[in-house]
């Protein structure tokens, strides 16, 4: 069944041959679809096999930061929020981003300790933050709970946007630009010739091609298997909620390691946001869960008290694919020319203009941009993983808190 | 009545909303309003009486009291809508907490009730004046506007969280008192979901088969739209009802919202603050329907509400929703409405229905009666114009319906027809329905609850509920039992039929386990 109107998707049968085939019609594939044709790359298509958006890039949390503890995340993810910042005017469609700054919540001596020195790497680069005491985050969030408060690092110029309408935005402005999204298409097959990417073959024909980038999110792996590509990555379920609209409360986006959760205010008024059990259990179920439900409502009780007796309006599940050392895997498969990968992300709403910009550049140029660099999947043969430590993320190698 | 133009004779010197006087005169109202037992609760600072049993919206429209909250974007007045607890037109905040839905809400003495989401007060709210930008602001204008200059746009943003949300967060004290919430595991074999004439089939049967039931209803009482249609079932109900009650093994929650069905297995159910949890080997979701909105031109005023809204303010607890109904019609289930609250003691304008007539007479649709003789006879004789083949439907009003145009089809051939307009208070909308399906979507994502698209032809045309029945797949075993509207039934009968099958299948699935 194939609805019939779906913003950007373009009408009609696939062709039989395309310069780029993008697999997975999220945010990272259609933005970097956009930024290729950008740089007028050919013909390229979008193979969705829901609906743009369908997957983790219209359940993410949309929060937006860069202040990160490592060279490699912040490189990567400041080139981000600086286009986030005129992300509407660039695609002619306002995404609802929100500068309403981001908090990373310490919540012990420990942890902000590690904030301060944090704060010294993130300003080098240039980044607007301040680390604040116990008294200033009260300030900045009145409902929070005091006992949950030691410090935090706020980011002045980061927030949160609106996903689906970030979806739409880069959709519509790809199609404008040539590009063919088509939606409830399934890729079933790689075809591979002398060690490089020949064609793709869909439940709706074969299409020759000498690029195929692999973002398919939550199945990422599976169509990396397709071409004889491992990508060492774990498929996660996160869960996340929304609350029935309330008067503001609460201005900027909250990440908080100790509840390990991640939460903001939008304009309309509902609370949004997600937590992740301590030990994460690998699932490619979306179906939501009452341990989830659980864990959300006792934790956002934890951090704001006052939230008790609000009623969850929607609870949602997504999935995520993780690697060891939860960075994202950007760049070419060694082994198979043609075929490029932009998957294994957690952070991927915040990083995705990003990412898109530098992967076209290393699709169209062949040269990888040294922000990409140290992102590529050969870093888990070479072990030389990213050592980030400001995550809020659930993780098996326990790398992250 | 005549279908005159009575809006230029001023507003209605009748007082809106419905004193305990008005229903003395209508001896037909079931529910013994006036036998019960008087409850005092605050209203905004104001003592209010109600009745015993009553819920929170209609002791208020009893009370006069017609506005009860403001839209988020324009702040525009929102009344009493849908009766069922499916929308969210009548939220307010109750002892502290936000967001109540108080149709489905009972009177507790000394309850705080007060309304949301206004300034400076619900009843002259300011802040409506956002509409009067409304021309400059279409639906979805911020996706457009503003993307050149982020600046203006953080203003804006700022400006527009100022206004948004609906309710303050909760108390202080209710935060205090919900320490004391509880969260229960119930022990059932099966659970019922719905205590319409389905559900309580279903339960029943489940039960009679040696099963241990949970019977779970959203709404204050059990009974269902069967309750509320004095034609066609508030016997079978009220039967159906009593047996349930005394039934051995089968155990009845009301005021309970089952509102999940998590991957564990577990159905989550609201009661009030409190949460029952519940594991049982098989479900049975007779969760009914959800009636259809008409869009038109202020279809948001209070008084304009679902025909069984209308009638389960009268049938139930012996309130009348105003004093001068319209109703708007594109099914059946109206005209037989339209003679209860003409019995309750509503006075009854017209029933327009959308739909054209072949012969341009009230009556039928497409050769199919649209009600019985004896009906449409008893509603021409009592005053009732019956319109066919509408255009369109234009409310008018500020703070509620003042009055209401009708737009007739034009009809090839013959002259246009002039659009008729009446003074009322109340406008009931009976478009048909869809059904309640979303914890049958909830338990299997990957579809094994279907649309079924074909049209039941058993009684020779179109029918409220007909053909719009999820159905359940026998193949999934862990899946749903679908029941009664939900399941596309059409009559009372049906439903019980419905319901009987489901709870034996659910007993035998949960005992072979």
């Amino acid at each position: 069944m194939r609805p019939r109107v779906i913003p950007g998707a373009t009408p009609g049968e696939p062709a039989a041959a395309y310069d780029a085939v993008i697999v997975g019609g999220g945010l990272q594939g259609l933005a970097l679809a956009y930024e290729l044709a950008k740089r007028r790359f050919g013909r390229i298509v979008v193979l969705e096999a829901a609906y743009p958006g369908s997957g983790g890039s219209g359940r993410n949390g949309e929060m937006i930061r860069s202040a990160f503890a490592t060279d490699e995340w912040i490189g990567l993810f400041d080139d981000s929020l600086r286009r986030w910042q005129t992300l509407s005017a660039e695609l002619d469609f306002n995404v609802l981003f929100t500068r309403a700054g981001y908090l990373l919540l310490a919540s012990t001596e420990e942890a902000l300790a590690a904030a301060r020195r944090n704060l010294a790497l993130q300003r080098r680069h240039g980044l607007h933050v301040d680390l604040l005491g116990h008294d200033e985050v009260r300030r900045l969030c009145p409902e929070m709970a005091p006992e949950m408060i030691a410090g935090g690092i706020v980011q002045h110029d980061a927030g949160f946007a609106h996903h689906d309408a970030t979806v739409w935005a880069y959709a519509q402005a790809a199609a404008r630009l040539g590009v063919e999204i088509h939606p409830y298409t399934r890729v079933t097959a790689i075809g591979v010739a002398g060690g490089a990417v020949t064609s793709v073959t869909t439940d709706r024909g074969v299409i020759s091609t000498p690029v195929v980038v692999d973002a398919a999110g939550g199945q990422a792996r599976d169509i990396a298997l397709l071409a004889g590509v491992d990508v060492p990555v774990e498929v996660f379920r996160l869960e996340a909620m929304v609350t029935e609209p309330l008067e503001p409360f609460l201005r900027p986006a909250v990440s908080s390691p100790a509840i390990m959760g991640y939460c903001h205010q939008t304009t309309r008024g509902e609370f949004v946001g997600g937590t992740e059990p301590d030990v994460p259990v690998p699932s490619t179920s979306i179906r939501s869960t009452l341990d989830g439900a659980r864990d959300m409502a006792r934790k956002f009780l934890r951090l704001f008290p006052r939230l008790a007796g609000v009623r969850m309006m929607r609870h949602w599940s997504g999935l995520v694919t993780q690697t060891a050392d939860i960075a994202p895997v950007l760049g070419r498969a060694p082994e198979l020319e043609g075929f490029y990968l932009d998957c294994g992300w957690v952070y991927g709403f915040v990083g995705a203009p990003a990412a898109a910009a530098l992967m076209a550049e290393l699709i169209a140029t062949c040269d990888t941009p040294p922000t990409l660099a140290p992102f590529g999947v050969e870093r888990f043969a070479t072990g030389k993983l990213i050592r980030e430590t400001s995550l809020v993320v659930a993780s098996t190698e326990g790398s992250a808190a | 009545m005549t279908g005159q133009d009575r809006a230029g004779q001023g507003p209605l010197s009748r007082r809106l909303g419905h004193t305990l006087a008005a229903v003395d005169h209508t001896p037909a109202v079931v529910g013994g309003r006036l036998a019960a037992a008087a409850v005092t609760f605050l209203f905004e600072g104001r003592p209010m009486t109600a009745r015993e049993g009553d819920t929170v919206a209609a002791a208020l429209i009893a009370n006069g009291v017609q506005v009860f909250g403001r839209s988020s974007k324009y702040h525009r007045p929102r009344g009493y809508r849908c009766g069922r607890g499916h929308c969210s037109s009548c939220a307010m905040r109750v002892d502290g907490l936000p967001g109540v839905r108080t149709c489905v809400t009972p009177v507790r003495p000394g309850m705080t009730v007060e309304r949301e989401h206004a300034w400076p007060g619900v009843g002259h709210d300011l802040l409506r004046a956002a509409e009067l930008l409304s021309p400059l602001m279409p639906p979805g204008f911020y996706y457009r506007w503003f993307r050149h200059s982020p600046r203006l746009w953080g203003a804006l943003e700022r400006a527009l969280a100022q206004v948004a949300g609906q309710g303050e967060m909760p108390s202080r004290e209710a935060v205090e008192r919900l320490a004391a919430a509880r969260c229960e595991r119930r022990a059932a074999d099966v659970l019922v979901v719905g205590g319409g004439a389905a559900g309580m089939s279903a339960a029943l049967a489940a039960a009679g088969a040696g099963a241990q039931v949970l019977l779970v209803q959203r709404g204050d009482r059990l009974g269902g739209g069967l309750a509320d249609d004095v034609a066609a079932g508030s016997a079978l109900a009220a039967d159906l009802v009593a047996r349930t009650a005394a039934a051995m093994r089968l155990e009845i929650v009301t005021g309970a919202d089952a509102f999940a069905w998590y991957e564990e297995g577990t159905v989550a159910v609201a009661r009030g603050t409190d949460l029952v949890l519940a594991d049982p080997a098989a479900v049975v979701l007779a969760t009914g329907a959800y009636d259809v909105g008409l869009p038109f031109p202020n279809w948001d005023l209070p008084g304009v509400m679902t025909a069984t809204a209308a009638r389960r303010l009268a049938s139930r607890y012996g309130v009348l929703p105003g004093s001068r109904a319209v109703i708007v019609a594109r099914d059946d289930h109206a005209y037989g409405v339209a003679l209860q609250l003409l019995t309750a003691g509503l006075e009854v304008a017209c029933v327009a229905d959308y739909r054209e007539t072949e012969d341009g007479r009230a009556g039928s649709v497409s050769g199919h009666p649209v009600a019985d003789p004896q009906t449409l006879r008893e509603l021409t004789a009592r005053g009732v114009d019956l319109l066919t083949g509408l255009e369109s439907v234009t409310a008018r009003g500020f703070g509620r319906v003042r009055s209401v145009t009708l737009h007739p089809l034009g009809q090839p051939g013959r002259p246009p027809r002039r659009a008729r307009s009446y003074a009322c208070d109340t406008i009931c909308c009976s478009a048909g329905v869809r059904p309640a399906d979303d914890l049958a979507y909830q338990a299997s994502c990957s579809g094994s609850v279907v649309l079924s698209a074909t049209v039941t032809e058993a009684s020779g045309g179109p029918e409220r509920g007909a053909g719009l029945g999820a159905v359940s797949d026998a193949a999934a075993p862990a899946g749903p039992l679908l029941a009664g509207l939900v399941a596309g039934a059409v009559t009372a009968a049906e439903a019980v039929t419905q319901g009987e099958a489901a709870g034996k299948a659910a007993a035998e699935r949960a005992l072979r386990v």
